[in-house]
């Protein structure tokens, strides 16, 4: 009779347990789903790992046997790093949160910063461009100059990205910058209150001796679109010839964008196809009411560094005939990506659609094992390379003299107007 | 039963039922996402993207949701789930940017299990990845593709692909392929080595304390990028040597300043894990050789062992053939993951031969550290030079066929 008793309190004291176990599950009205009761009961046996497990177990493996220090989180990202890579697709990733970050930033263009774009020189950084009426303008800061310390550490030799960081901060707070002034030697120390920036995407010069307007779309951000309007307001009043578009080095941005930029140029008509994974078709079509008036021949300059939206921008207005491309072909990236935010701040970018263009042409680029171009991409109307066995100087890109892809645009500008 | 027992009892039992409960509840924490709802989330989205609470997320979790966040939105099906989770493990051994931790796909994971056996394909020698500077925070992924301006201007570490031991007759031998010599080209391509990259960033910091001009750096620039462009990661290049057992490879090695440019015929060679030749024991640290060599030092009281050319033994059968030629103690520190161990001899042998040791530059890893072993117990003399690499490296196989290595322990406190 005891035993008895004592058997049923046990008994009761399993049911409870399971009963805290699968808490969760009746919290939520469901029957315990199969992975709980695989947590609760599963074997770990060696030799059926499921692939939960058989991560796991190496997960742990290299956690408590590798014999120098590391940092668990770490470890964990490197994984989903290498799980989402291992679909072979090079637009699906896994973003850890300080990655995360700065995509995010950047898709918004506006963060808080100096106000300026740098690319990796040999001393540290230099200037390639100062955003209007930005901190870095206001500092006296110029195209060209660089920038060799951040509050006193020096950067040479380090990834760019690394001083970016260093550089942006709280808004409001100084950052003391080691500068030296293009054409001189001597190292000038400016101090620099970081602000709130709104990234310029989109810049416009008038090239007076050609009378052709040249506009650099640096990304399609969220304020790419209102951004081009202004800047096209402003170079109406010039007595234009045409217009050269530059696409070269824009790695793209937020398709909605694209659509926008393409309304600019036709109304109401397909910009892309897009086929999801169970092939359903969706369309996006250019919107009304924003169309100007283009009386001039527009060429738009692509390079491999074109991707995505600047891609299908580029070729749209190609199979509308609203534009002439020249360059090199493009990158050839024809899917559609969205983001997930996870709750410790990573995200994960899932190309969830391949998109075709009105001429119905599939873009998507295909690389050897090495990872080198095979194929794809837009191709350029015009051909146009830029020679690589001189070091190109950057200071030159969208110098109408010294640039040799934008003279080429000009030339087929002119030769047509 | 008195009142008192039976209503302490009852608390007892109360108690008991309430703690399990909660046993229950925390053991289930333990294993899914602390607090977020994974089940509610589908099919609109996972657990992980719903919530915005900061925190860590268990690992199994987040294998868990991010395979199923693929599963549902990725524009092609994604079936192979294994495939997803090798891919994680193949992420964070690569993340480790350890040269002696490596994941090998099938064939390089073959190649390397029967070289431990000392059965040797490609070129009969093994490579390393040799780095001029210890890793540090943002050194990662060395097996990765990088671009030009990452490898010159970052701080990204390149090795040298270096040749730790050849197989004695074999192809690489024969063609003269020295241990240290490293790899400049294979087949036309351009393996980037710290040398090379070392010097340039030696140029940068000329440039930046202006002794030489920006003309003179843009020169070596330019020439490096042409080279780039044409060039092979020392993992890929390394597989390119080591697998195979026909056709022709031509290979630039380099040897201190010289160049020396190779043609060698890939073939399978083969170095017997445990052999006497002309009074010497040959033994490869391989599961096994410790009965074998048991029973070679029967009755002996003086012996050679040569550790020559033996850089890929595995720690067990190592400390094993120590068994059987130390007495019990502890000779030096392993140091692993948290915490340090002795290396310790449990049994021993109380009248162990005196051994003569044959070792130099591909003496390497587990041979190393058995000849400091030897030496620290008074059984063996301090040997020459060796390759100063004493670490142990185990190796795990994955379901696919594929596989890596980790480095578990260094080794510390050896011969003085």
């Amino acid at each position: 009779m005891k035993a008895l008793k004592f058997l049923g309190f046990v008994g009761l004291l399993v049911f409870l347990w399971a009963f805290g176990f699968f808490w969760r599950d009746i919290q939520q009205g469901q029957a315990p789903s199969p992975r709980a009761l695989a947590m609760a009961f599963g074997a770990q046996g060696q030799a059926n790992l499921n692939p939960e497990q058989l991560f796991k177990q190496s997960y742990n493996r290299i956690a408590s046997s590798y014999y120098r220090p590391l940092k668990t989180l770490e470890l964990k990202y490197a994984g989903m790093e290498g799980l989402m890579a291992s679909l072979g697709d090079p637009h699906t990733m896994f973003l850890p949160p300080r990655l995360a970050e700065d995509f995010a930033l950047e898709t918004r263009a506006n963060f808080v910063g100096i106000g300026a774009r740098l690319s990796p020189d040999d001393m540290g950084a230099r200037i390639a461009v100062v955003f209007d009426e930005g901190p870095a303008a206001n500092a006296g800061l110029q195209k060209g100059d660089i920038i060799t310390t951040v509050d006193g550490v020096n950067y040479a030799g380090k990834n760019v990205d690394i001083m970016v960081s260093k550089i942006r901060g709280k808004e409001g707070t100084t950052v003391r910058l080691g500068v030296i002034k293009q054409g001189q030697s001597k190292m000038q120390t400016l101090t620099v209150k970081r602000a709130k920036i709104i990234t310029p995407t989109v810049e416009g010069t008038f090239l007076p001796e050609s009378q052709v307007g040249y506009i650099n779309v640096s990304s399609f951000s969220e304020p790419t679109a209102e951004q081009f309007d202004k800047v096209m307001d402003k170079l109406s009043k010039e007595p234009l010839k045409g217009v050269v578009i530059d696409l070269r080095g824009n790695p793209g941005g937020l398709l909605e964008t694209a659509v926008e930029m393409v309304s600019r140029f036709v109304e109401g008509k397909t910009v892309v196809t897009m086929k999801d994974r169970d092939g359903r078709r969706s369309t996006a079509t250019s919107l009304t009411g924003y169309k100007r008036n283009w009386p001039y021949p527009v060429a738009v300059l692509i390079d491999e560094d074109s991707a995505s939206a600047a891609e299908i921008f580029a070729g749209v207005l190609r199979d509308y005939k609203k534009a002439i491309l020249v360059g090199t072909h493009s990158y050839g990236k024809a899917s559609v990506q969205e983001v997930k935010e996870l709750i410790d701040g990573a995200s994960a970018k899932i190309t969830i659609a391949k998109y075709f263009l009105p001429s119905a042409d599939d873009i998507s680029r295909k690389v050897d094992v090495d990872g080198q171009y095979v194929s794809g991409g837009l191709h350029a109307d015009v051909q146009s390379k830029i020679d690589e066995t001189k070091l190109f100087n950057y200071a030159d890109f969208g110098d109408p003299f010294k640039d040799p892809q934008l003279k080429k645009a000009i030339e087929v500008i002119l030769g047509k107007s | 039963m008195s009142p008192t027992a039976k209503s302490l009892t009852a608390a007892v039992a109360v108690l008991a039922a309430t703690g399990t409960i909660l046993a229950g509840a925390m053991m289930r924490d333990k294993v899914d996402v602390g607090g977020v709802n994974s089940a509610e989330a589908f099919p609109s989205m996972s657990g992980l993207v719903v919530s915005r609470d900061k925190r860590e997320v268990p690992e199994g979790d987040y294998f868990y949701e991010i395979s199923n966040l693929l599963k549902q939105r990725y524009v092609e099906s994604v079936s192979d789930e294994r495939k997803l989770a090798i891919g994680a493990i193949r992420g964070m051994v690569t993340s480790l940017g350890d040269p002696d931790s490596l994941f090998l796909d099938k064939d390089s994971f073959t190649v390397h299990r029967k070289m431990r056996e000392g059965e040797y394909e490609g070129i009969g020698a093994q490579l390393e990845m040799i780095y001029l500077e210890p890793p540090t925070k943002d050194s990662r992924n060395p097996g990765q593709p990088v671009d030009p301006d990452e490898v010159l201007l970052s701080s990204i570490r390149i090795p040298k692909l270096t040749v730790v031991s050849v197989v004695p007759g074999g192809p690489a031998d024969k063609a003269g392929v020295k241990v240290g010599d490293y790899v400049e080209y294979v087949d036309d391509h351009w393996i980037p080595n710290a040398e090379t990259v070392a010097s340039y960033r030696k140029l940068q910091a000329d440039f930046s304390q202006k002794k030489i001009t920006w003309e003179q750096l843009s020169k070596v620039r330019v020439e490096l990028n042409q080279r780039m462009k044409k060039s092979l990661l020392p993992l890929k290049a390394r597989e390119r040597l080591l697998i195979g057992q026909t056709g022709e490879v031509n290979v630039v090695w380099k040897r201190g300043k010289e160049s020396i440019t190779t043609n060698i015929a890939k073939a399978p060679s083969r170095q017997a894990t445990f052999a006497e030749v002309d009074g010497a024991i040959h033994l490869l640290f391989a599961e096994g050789v410790d009965a074998q060599l048991k029973e070679a030092i029967q009755g002996k009281t003086e012996i050679v062992i040569d550790l020559r050319n033996n850089a890929n033994g595995l720690s067990g059968p190592m400390q094993k053939c120590l068994e059987v030629l130390v007495p019990k103690g502890a000779y030096g520190v392993l140091k692993v993951a948290k915490h340090e161990l002795p290396l310790e001899v449990k049994v021993g042998n109380a009248q162990p031969p005196t051994v003569t040791l044959l070792a130099d530059q591909s003496t390497r890893g587990a041979a190393e550290i058995f000849a400091d072993a030897l030496v620290k117990a008074g059984v063996a003399k301090s040997v020459g030079k060796t390759a100063g690499h004493r670490i142990l490296v185990e190796d795990y196989a994955l379901p696919d066929g594929s596989g890596y290595t980790l480095a578990i322990a260094s080794y510390a406190g050896g011969a003085k």
